[in-house]
């Protein structure tokens, strides 16, 4: 038995079915893969899930997700079977409290949420660290974010009027890396967060915008990181008016050249956090969101720092460096953060048999 | 024409919610005199400054208290979970609430949510909202199966009307949440 919903239409081209997903709202506009009872089956029996298992309810509409409802979201996306358990795995890190999703979902922010893998299911699967993480390659990141999203938007009920970002993302097609775990002088990321490196965990973060850093023009350290925190510094970044967790995707030679210095994760989120500190009289407007002043908003958080000056995050340990790209020493990665967001965590999902 | 039976990407019945089935019974409209109302706030300002109108109308009506209530005091933040003590205290000490203002996606939803929370522990509770937000608010109330919850629809600007204007719209909401007459 299930509780999926059936349907039967009077249309046999491929085409024509697609378009019918389109027309009822159920695509991000591409088309899809038409989850035909025969395909949905097929899928979840090879993924090896129990179908009824429970992820959460997806805000807004608390739609429920199951293995089963993701199974079909996940396969219109074109995943794979073995893919499901990337993908339940991150709707469980979405679905917690903290990640605040009913404001993720309805925001008028462009926030699009990304999904980082970590452990051996980044290689399992092939998916890419490296010069195609964020688009463009042959690598299941494109699908396994597209089914994330999927499920986002049809278990959770977001339709064009209930999505109110202003002009949106395209990240909100997909967005979806492994970190460069081999490539990286330090331990892999989600071990920093307390999860053995032998564990396979995606983390969700609520990325606002994606900012390319180029930094070829150094050759001492604290220049590199002076450039990096001029752009963590942006005005206008909208993490300035609460919580949220800022990424980091350094190159790896960037990342190198860190770590021979003797920076540590931890040493360069400290530095980075000590850093971005500034006096409130620094920002050009009385207001940010048109309605309080800046201290006052981290005041009322209870986190203003303690020399007066206001931070861009609560704690340095919200401002996450991962490794990941091309081993190019020029460009690395800066994603700003939606306020109100903070990141979650969740093994990626075993099979039950 | 052949037929082709396919799944639809969400799941049936009880965990789709369409408000057409009510989680509690809505509350009746108290009296404003004697009774405690909150006003929550979350930010914006032409919000504070209709709060300063609607405590005013309310006092002088007769209510016996009126608690302005900002959102971060809730939940140490705009746009984060409920916290479920400070309503609990909340509603024991009122029988009318507004919640706003929805100016912004998340803002409409987290603020309606309080209102949608109050509902639920027995305050008279409405949401107010700006136009281009009331579909958000709406959804939310239906997929708490509430979704008749009073809800409150102001123009487009109004966080950026004139005091004067504003005093008018809290004539307007409190007419339409608590049947109370405007002044003039």
């Amino acid at each position: 038995m299930t509780s999926l919903l059936t349907q039967d239409i009077e249309l046999t081209g491929e085409l024509e079915l697609q378009d019918w997903y389109r027309r009822s709202g159920f695509t991000d506009g591409l088309p899809v893969i038409v989850p035909t009872v025969e395909r949905v089956e097929e899928f979840i029996r090879n993924s090896r899930f129990e179908r009824t298992r429970r992820v959460g309810m997806i805000e807004p509409a608390l739609g429920l997700a199951t293995v089963e409802s993701v199974a079909v979201n996940a396969l219109m996306a074109g995943c794979r079977p073995e893919y499901l358990g990337v993908v339940l795995g991150a709707l469980d890190a979405m679905t917690k409290s903290r990640f605040n999703l009913r404001g993720v979902q309805t925001t008028t922010n462009p926030v699009a949420p990304l999904t980082i893998v970590n452990g051996p299911v980044g290689q399992e699967l092939g998916i890419d660290s490296g010069g195609h993480a964020l688009g463009g390659g042959p690598y299941p990141n494109g699908v396994i974010g597209r089914g994330i999203r999927l499920a986002l938007r049809n278990i959770g009920g977001v339709d064009v009027e209930v999505s109110q970002a202003t002009l949106a993302s395209t990240a909100r097609y997909t967005f979806c890396l492994a970190e460069a775990e081999g490539s990286s002088p330090w331990e892999p990321f989600h071990v920093s967060l307390g999860y053995d490196a032998e564990q396979s965990v995606v983390t969700a973060v609520g990325v606002e915008s994606v900012v390319n850093v180029v930094a070829h023009m150094w050759s001492d350290p604290e220049d590199m990181i002076g450039q990096f925190v001029h752009t963590m510094r942006a005005i206008g970044a909208n993490v300035l008016c609460g919580q949220g967790t800022l990424v980091w995707v350094l190159n790896p030679a960037h990342a190198r050249f860190l770590a021979q210095a003797g920076y540590t994760r931890q040493a360069l989120q400290e530095r980075f956090f000590e850093a971005t500190k500034f006096t409130p009289e620094a920002w050009p407007f009385a207001d940010t969101t048109g309605t309080r002043k800046l201290g006052n908003i981290q005041d009322a958080h209870g986190w203003s720092a303690e020399d007066g000056k206001v931070r861009i995050t609560e704690r340095a340990s919200d401002i996450y460096v991962l490794v990941g790209g091309r081993d190019h020493p020029i460009h690395s990665t800066y994603m700003t953060a939606m306020p109100y967001s903070e990141s979650t965590s969740a093994a990626v999902w075993q099979p039950d048999r | 024409m052949a037929t082709t039976t396919v799944y639809l990407p969400h799941l049936a019945s009880e965990d789709q919610k369409t408000g057409s089935s009510r989680a509690v019974p809505l509350p009746e409209i108290p009296p404003i005199a004697g009774n405690g109302f909150a006003i929550l706030t979350n930010g914006w300002t032409g919000w504070y400054v209709l709060s300063d109108h609607l405590a005013k109308r309310l006092k002088d009506a007769g209510a016996r208290d009126v608690f302005v209530v900002e959102r971060e005091q809730i939940s140490n933040g705009a746009m984060r979970p409920d916290d479920d003590q400070f309503l609990d205290d909340l509603a024991a000490k009122v029988s009318g609430a507004i919640a706003g203002l929805g100016n912004c996606g998340s803002c409409t939803s987290w603020s309606c949510s309080d209102s949608l929370q109050l509902e639920r522990r027995g305050v008279r509770s409405g949401h107010v909202c700006v136009e281009n937000f009331k579909y958000i608010a709406s959804a939310v109330a239906k997929a708490q199966d509430q979704g008749d919850h009073p809800i409150v629809v102001l123009p487009p600007k109004a966080n950026e009307m004139s005091s004067d204007e504003l005093a008018k719209l809290a004539d307007k909401i409190l007419a339409e949440l608590f049947k109370l007459e405007p002044t003039s």
